[in-house]
């Protein structure tokens, strides 16, 4: 699994993937529905639909959306199970999806240690 | 604008945040312990309560019915519970508890019946606090643990 690259890129100058941990974002997850989705993900074995949807404050199609994208890029697996004739659908993280997490766990964590740099250096 | 350190604590936040909804919609929110915990209480405030009427029979069956009724409501709330866990702190905390229970039953009850030969008034209450206390604290510990959110490193007011 590929991370998708970051677009991010400022300046004339192509910036080198060590120039600053910024670059090593994960652009797939960035976004905090998708931070929110995974961050959920990572400390569970399994997720109820109704149960994201009510905390990220979504609506179904919104939300479906999002882990369509997810499920897409090989991060999340979709489980539609019929629990007692009603249908209940479960959201579990992939061993790539907890990767590219924690990756871009460890990549903030360095952003917030690395002193700010004056702009233009 | 907001710089990059910030907007990567607050993401930290999101993901703080995220993590605590987890827990607190999970099997380690700390209401099981507690509701185990108190049950054992409640079990062996009955045993003093059947002393009065000169047998433990009346105690005994208010224990089935009850304990078989709270392993319902444990089965049932479980289940209802939108997040599953990959490990649950909850099942080890019962797991270690359960050696404490029978070494607290086998010397308080059984050992004192043997060495002293009778119990004083409120013996198994006694008890029954002595062995619900590490649950409920356990529990407490955890519900508590699910509600306050861990300030990130490098944020104003963080512990370092």
């Amino acid at each position: 699994m590929t991370r998708p690259p970051h677009t991010d890129a400022p300046g004339t100058s192509a910036p080198t993937p060590a120039a600053h941990p910024r670059f090593q974002l994960n652009e797939a997850i960035h976004q905090p529905v998708r931070l929110s989705i995974l961050s959920s993900l990572a400390h569970a074995e399994k997720v109820d639909f109704g149960f994201l949807r009510d905390y990220l404050g979504l609506k179904d199609s919104n939300l479906s959306q999002h882990l369509t994208a997810l499920e897409a890029l090989g991060y999340i697996t979709i489980d539609k199970l019929f629990e007692k004739k009603r249908a209940r659908t479960w959201l579990a993280i992939t061993p790539a999806g907890r990767a590219a997490f924690e990756e871009y766990l460890a990549v903030l964590r360095q952003i917030v240690e690395q002193p700010e740099q004056p702009p233009g250096d | 604008m907001q710089s990059l350190s910030r907007q990567a604590v607050e993401q930290l936040h999101v993901i703080e945040r995220a993590r605590l909804a987890t827990v607190r919609s999970s099997a380690d929110n700390g209401v099981i312990l507690m509701v185990w915990g108190l049950v054992f209480l409640l079990d062996m405030a009955a045993f003093d309560l059947s002393r009065v009427t000169g047998s433990p029979l009346a105690a005994v069956v208010f224990i089935c019915a009850f304990n078989s009724a709270v392993v319902v409501w444990r089965w049932w709330y479980a289940r209802r519970l939108p997040i599953r866990l990959r490990r649950v702190v909850t099942n080890r905390v019962i797991f270690l508890w359960s050696w404490f229970y029978v070494a607290l039953v086998g010397l308080g009850v059984g050992g004192w019946a043997i060495v002293i030969g009778h119990f004083p008034p409120l013996w198994f209450t006694l008890l029954g606090l002595i062995g619900a206390s590490p649950l409920v604290l356990s529990g407490v510990r955890l519900w508590r643990q699910a509600r306050i959110e861990t300030t990130p490193a490098g944020y104003p007011g963080a512990r370092e």
